[in-house]
């Protein structure tokens, strides 16, 4: 059972109702809303609006020039393409002319060659030639040098020995001999001390006349008369 | 306290005169409305505008691939099929554009006119042809199957337009080397698939992937075949043989540097071939190879330790029988010989006395583990398998000397690459192998038993007696067996001959192997046949494969002999 005495009491008092305090005080509520700022919102709209446009000019302008970067790909890859193409064929041609039968063909067509092939044995070594050679040249140098050598010293050694017999044995030089040695010996010196004594003595006029005779002999058959000219 | 602060923060209440302001509101709401309404639908076309350009711009944007700016951009070349090379880079196999050109007669104004300028600019063509299918006036492919880019381009200044002219590009195999790989690369159809050869065998691999734009690197040389070839032509012109074929491989890895089979065809032709002699007779070619198989006999008995080198066989019969068959020497040999002369002198009676020392099972299980008789594992389907046969007391005896077995070529030099290497088990191969790749080898023979027969093999080239002193060729060590057998046709022995001659060189450390076999050759007593001593003699009347496919052999080793840079100055005194 509830016990009514218990919430006696419990609820509020019922009061008289106050107009004045019910009546509301306008100043207290002025300025209280916000105030519209048409301002802010017009900047906020226009950032957005220029954004969008400036940002589909911009996207333009790349795609543009991508655009433009991709023909310039596109063109580059096209004459990549040509060129590998022509690669691949200046490739297959190049082994068409240099395979081993068209050489061979054209060696017969064009040279007049009979080639052969060498055995092994019959292919010297070079440095093995070189030295044969280098040997062989140098032995032979030796050996001329020699044998013209002894043969000069063999010559001299005659001389030597004949001098040292006609030397050793004067009396054995015959009479007439010394005679026109010491003639011979005479005549020079005379002929020497004449002309450092008198030098002018040595032309004499019919030596001069016979000069002059032959020089108009020659100018008149047209042979130069300087000797050379 | 507490309770006026309470009454502070209370919210407060704002009670309009509802009768006034209510005139007033409806008034301004109702100007306002209209002005709300033009924005909002201002905002909301412009809104829209700038929403469209944007999803264009960001679809554009996003879309990289497509090229929506470039509308005649060129398509990049690839070829459906990857090259095929030698092992030097030389092309073997190339794929080329080049264009078919389909003519709609119907829609030709003046076909007169049409056929002068054909005539003109393409005199190559059938004029008649091409006037023929004019007058049918149904749709035709104009002369030659396949036009090039500039003959493309000199059709379209014809000015026919498009209607008329109908050009299809399509890739077409170009062989550069023309005959020479004819064997060995195999052909294409139209639809660039291969149908043989390694065209066929590799067909995936060189199915081509953008990605994977790698040749086909080939273990062949294109000197060294062509070199070859050419020494086989020769030889058939003097030997008068039907056919030849030759093969030089690696003989410790497997590598093969050649293989040539005469006769052989341009494989730019694309012709159509069921002559029987245009076999690859390498590797499809089964036959009777005769004497050498010898040095297998010797081989298994001395990997069997029944025999020396120098163990004599006494009193050797001039013939023996087996099955009412007679078997005899080719020639008058000594009564006694040792089992290096029996390889030297390729005595047959010899031979059998020494397979009969190894005993059949023994003999039987050497012979499989050179895998002579089974079909070989290459690179090409085309593969000829060897024919069966029963072993027997017979079969042991004539298997010796190479009678009543058979096997290819290919095999035979295998089987010589193994004995010769030390023993190493190889797979020949048309592939160029990565040499840093070391891969364990299994061991057929010991190094002894292929020392022991590798100095046999030199003998047989180097000895008085031995059946190969043609190939004696200075600073070469050349060590090998000959093998003269008959043919057999349709089962029936005849008097033409299969000679084979197959070789190993340098002998002290064997790098190659070659075998060369004439297919028929006849005796050549116009040729003058020179003696390593220098001897020379003419008037020979003897084909068998001393006279003949060594001497053939000789030639070719003295040719390649350069290119393969064989240094002997360290060759092994004991050769």
């Amino acid at each position: 059972m509830i016990n009514s005495e218990k919430w006696i009491g419990t609820l509020t008092n019922k009061k008289e109702f106050d107009q004045s305090k019910a009546t509301a005080d306008p100043q207290i509520w002025i300025n209280t809303l916000s105030k519209k700022d048409s301002r802010n919102t017009f900047s906020k709209y226009f950032f957005i609006t220029s954004f969008f446009v400036i940002g589909l000019v911009l996207v333009t302008i790349v795609k543009n020039e991508t655009r433009n970067l991709e023909k310039q790909l596109d063109n580059l890859k096209a004459s990549v393409s040509k060129l590998n193409l022509e690669i691949h064929y200046a490739v297959l041609d190049h082994e068409v002319i240099s395979s081993p039968e068209n050489i061979s063909n054209l060696k017969n067509k064009y040279l007049d060659l009979n080639l052969m092939a060498y055995k092994k044995s019959q292919i010297k070594n070079l440095e093995d030639i070189y030295k044969e050679k280098s040997i062989a040249t140098s032995n032979k140098d030796e050996k001329n040098l020699k044998a013209h050598l002894a043969k000069k010293i063999k010559e001299q050694k005659n001389k030597i020995k004949n001098l040292k017999e006609i030397y050793s044995k004067p009396e054995e030089i015959p009479k007439y001999v010394k005679k026109e040695v010491s003639k011979k010996i005479n005549i020079t010196k005379e002929n020497i001390e004449n002309t450092y004594s008198e030098p002018k003595k040595l032309i004499t006029s019919a030596k001069a006349q016979r000069w002059a005779a032959v020089q108009v002999i020659k100018a008149f058959l047209g042979i130069p008369v300087i000797p050379g000219k | 306290m507490k309770r006026k602060i309470k009454k502070t923060k209370q919210k407060s209440f704002f009670f309009e005169d509802y009768k006034e302001s209510k005139i007033i509101n409806e008034k301004n709401k109702e100007e306002i409305k209209i002005s709300l309404n033009r924005v909002t639908f201002l905002f909301f076309i412009f809104f829209s505008l700038i929403f469209v350009s944007s999803t264009k711009i960001i679809y554009l944007s996003l879309s990289p691939e497509k090229k929506l700016f470039t509308q005649h951009s060129q398509k990049n070349f690839t070829t459906s099929r990857s090259d095929i090379t030698d092992r030097n880079g030389a092309i073997l196999a190339r794929n080329i554009i080049v264009y078919r050109a389909g003519i709609r007669p119907q829609f030709i104004k003046n076909k007169e006119k049409f056929l002068i300028k054909i005539r003109l600019k393409f005199p190559e063509i059938d004029f008649k042809e091409v006037k023929n299918k004019l007058n049918k006036n149904k749709f035709f492919y104009l002369g030659k199957k396949r036009f090039s880019e500039e003959e493309k381009d000199k059709l379209w200044s014809l000015g026919l337009g498009n209607k008329v002219l109908n050009i299809e590009e399509q890739q077409y195999r170009l062989y550069p080397q023309k005959n020479l790989f004819s064997h060995v690369l195999g052909q294409t159809d139209e639809d660039n698939l291969g149908i043989s050869g390694i065209e066929k065998y590799y067909n995936n691999k060189l199915k081509n992937n953008e990605d994977d734009n790698f040749p086909l690197v080939m273990s062949l040389d294109t000197n060294l075949q062509y070199l070859i070839r050419e020494e086989l032509i020769q030889s058939q012109k003097i030997f008068k043989s039907i056919g030849s074929a030759a093969l030089l491989m690696d003989a410790n890895n497997g590598e093969i540097l050649s293989l040539v089979s005469l006769p052989d065809y341009d494989l730019n032709k694309r012709i159509s071939i069921t002559d029987h002699a245009y076999t690859n007779k390498i590797t499809k070619g089964v036959y009777e190879l005769g004497s050498v198989f010898k040095t297998f006999a010797l081989a298994a008995a001395l990997e069997n330790k029944v025999i020396q080198t120098n163990t004599i066989f006494k009193n050797l019969e001039d013939k023996v029988y087996c099955a009412g068959r007679e078997i005899r020497e080719h020639d008058k040999l000594p009564k006694n010989l040792s089992a290096e002369q029996i390889l030297i002198r390729s005595s047959n009676i010899g031979a059998i006395r020494v397979v009969q020392k190894v005993g059949l099972e023994k003999y039987k299980i050497f012979l499989n583990s050179l895998e002579l008789f089974k079909t070989i594992n290459f690179d090409i389907e085309e593969v000829g398998r060897p024919l069966d046969f029963k072993w027997g007391k017979c079969k042991l005896a004539t298997s010796s000397f190479g009678h009543g077995v058979t096997t290819t070529p290919l095999q035979l030099a295998k089987a010589y690459a193994m004995i010769g290497n030390g023993g190493d088990k190889i797979r020949p191969t048309l592939l160029k192998k990565n040499h840093y790749k070391k891969e364990k080898k299994e061991k057929i023979v010991s190094p002894e038993t292929s020392y022991k027969i590798n100095s046999m093999l030199r003998k047989v080239v180097v000895n008085k007696e031995g059946t190969a002193n043609f190939a004696n060729i200075d600073g070469y060590e050349i060590g090998g067996k000959t093998g003269t057998a008959l043919k057999s046709i349709d089962g029936i022995y005849s008097n033409k001959k299969i000679n084979t001659f197959i070789s190993l060189f340098p002998i002290s450390r064997p790098k190659y192997v070659l075998l060369v076999l004439l297919d028929e050759p006849k005796p050549a007593p116009n040729y003058v046949y020179e003696f390593p001593n220098g001897y020379k003699h003419k008037g020979e009347y003897r084909n068998t494969s001393g006279w003949n496919a060594v001497v053939v052999a000789g030639k070719i080793i003295e040719k390649i002999g350069p290119i393969l840079a064989i240094n002997n100055l360290q060759a092994s005194k004991n050769f």
